[in-house]
């Protein structure tokens, strides 16, 4: 079951391909730190009953592109998609993520927790397709986006193609800085302006830390969001 | 002891005027009770208190102990003493209850001072357990998915391990079930001592039950018409504010004239500009 492979991106170009076999459950942790400008490609395909996470990372300012085509070919296929990007500086951090749904009683869930700092822009285009005949799918799609400074930008579109009836799907966007009633709570509390934005920008990554279990990713992970902050 | 007063302190919401003139003087040691009907300012007067950015404060001054509150930011007022249980407290998603707890408990030592992790933990757990909280709520993230009693339970808890001078309880009994009314009354009527004071605003008499107030305040169209002791809110209880409005020759529609004024005054302006123009 513990399954996880770690995608460090480091190098320019880097392409990947899964093949999930029947029932078999894996983890994708794909991780860009930022040393390298680099645009990473995966493809995966699911068959029966398997269970894909991936769990996309980036803490950059460098322009840099995450492009995935997950394919669930086969009932009980599920995927779960969990972003949480942090572009600074100049760069522009895109990423284009489809989730083809194939076959019936198949299952996406994406969650997008966006974070823009200076001058940088991220471009999220979460796009999920569900075919004629794929009954009883379901597509859940969420973006929620902090702009921590003027000149940041965050911009989501989602795209859902549906060609059959018989599916469930949502999406929900949320995307601003900071929230001024948040921020005025933490500070009733006596946190200086400073320190209670950063609990909530940290807490806005806690649900992705949450999930790792590898104590030192996870600290390494965390460290790279807190240093960019 | 410390003293917070309220003088002569005018208020505005987006260009409306809310309070017009509101004093009132706190003792530690004293619970005030603030009633009035719905939408004369309670509310306002709390948030502004507490430094609320909505809200400004066209003139008057608040002070604790003398020094001037207005010039202070929100965290600054938190860390000399003030403390407001809100009516609809925030969620933050990532950040734990106790993570929050202790980040604020930090913020208010002083330069060298420290604060030992067990030592927080058997405070939290015993005030947890005064509370009757339930166990994970410590653990969870803060006030997410918390029922409205659990985040009035919740707020009551971060007043407790704060210890503020003077805490601000805005309907902190709105939306407690009949147990957690009393175990939320008696623990902040615990609290009171020659170091720690309230200002309850409530609409209802059961929460003074609990809680042993000093003074009651009834506060409508922006300002404290009427003071005394607990009769006046039994009668409130009893009778509703109409009597007091006879008694005070106070009109319901008292803002009408104001609000007819600037919309002429727009018009006004607007007719000047157009002319300008042409
Ligand atoms: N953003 C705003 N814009 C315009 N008016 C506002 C705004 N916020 C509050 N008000 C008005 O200010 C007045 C006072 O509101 P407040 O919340 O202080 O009342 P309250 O006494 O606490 O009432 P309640 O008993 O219902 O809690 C109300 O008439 C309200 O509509
Ligand atoms: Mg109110």
């Amino acid at each position: 079951m513990a399954n996880v492979v770690v995608e460090k991106v480091t190098n320019v170009c880097c392409s990947k391909e899964y093949f999930l076999e029947e029932n078999e459950h894996k983890t994708i942790i794909v991780f860009n730190d930022g040393s390298n400008s680099c645009a990473f490609n995966l493809q995966a395909v699911l068959k029966k009953g398997s269970v894909l996470n991936i769990y996309n990372v980036a803490t950059t300012d460098k322009t840099a592109s995450l492009n995935e085509t997950i394919a669930l070919e086969a009932e009980g296929a599920t995927c779960n998609v969990l972003n949480v990007l942090l572009v600074g500086g100049n760069a522009k951090l895109e990423s284009n993520i489809m989730l083809l749904h194939n076959c019936k009683e198949t299952v996406s869930d994406f969650a997008n927790y966006a974070i823009a700092v200076d001058e940088a822009l991220m471009v999220l285009n979460n796009n999920a397709k569900i075919v004629k005949g794929a009954s009883k799918s379901i597509v859940r799609q969420k973006a929620k986006g902090l702009t921590l400074s003027k000149g940041a930008k965050i911009k989501a579109m989602p795209n859902l193609y549906i060609d059959e009836y018989d599916v469930i799907a949502n999406h929900a966007a949320s995307i601003g800085s900071i929230s001024k009633e948040d921020l005025f709570y933490l500070m009733s509390r006596g946190l200086d302006e400073k320190e209670a934005s950063k609990l909530i920008v940290l807490g806005f990554v806690q649900p992705l830390l949450d999930r790792i279990d590898d104590v030192e990713l996870r600290k390494e992970i965390s460290e790279h969001f807190v240093s960019k902050l | 002891m410390s003293k917070l007063q309220i003088i002569d302190l005018h208020v505005s919401v987006e260009g409306k005027e809310i309070l017009k003139g509101v004093n009132l003087e706190l003792n530690t040691g004293e619970f005030h009770v603030v009633m009035g009907p719905n939408g004369t300012g309670k509310s306002t007067l709390a948030a502004t208190i507490m430094g609320h950015y909505k809200y400004q404060v066209t003139s008057g001054q608040i002070l604790l102990d003398g020094e001037d509150v207005l010039s202070m930011s929100v965290d600054e007022r938190s860390r000399k003493g003030l403390f407001l249980a809100m009516q609809y407290p925030s969620e933050i998603t990532g950040v734990t209850n106790s993570d929050f707890i202790k980040t604020a408990m930090h913020a208010r030592l002083a330069e060298g001072e420290t604060l030992p992790l067990l030592k927080f933990i058997r405070s939290l757990d015993k005030a947890c357990e005064e509370l009757k909280m339930r166990e994970d709520l410590p653990h969870r993230y803060v006030n997410e998915g918390f029922s409205g009693g659990e985040k009035k339970r919740n707020e009551i808890l971060q007043m407790k391990l704060l210890k503020p001078k003077f805490a601000i309880l805005d309907e902190i009994d709105s939306g407690l079930d009949v147990d957690a009314l009393r175990i939320v009354g008696e623990n902040v009527n615990d609290m009171k001592s020659e170091n720690f004071g309230s200002l309850i605003i409530t609409h209802y008499e059961r929460l003074l039950d609990y809680i042993k107030a000093d003074y009651v305040h009834i506060l409508m169209n922006g300002v404290v018409v009427k003071s005394g002791g607990l009769e006046l809110m039994e009668k409130v209880d009893k009778e509703g504010y109409d009597w007091l409005k006879e008694e005070l020759g106070l009109d319901e529609l008292d803002d009408g004239p104001n609000i007819t004024n600037n919309i002429l005054g727009t018009c006004a302006v607007r007719n000047a500009m157009d002319k300008g123009d042409k």
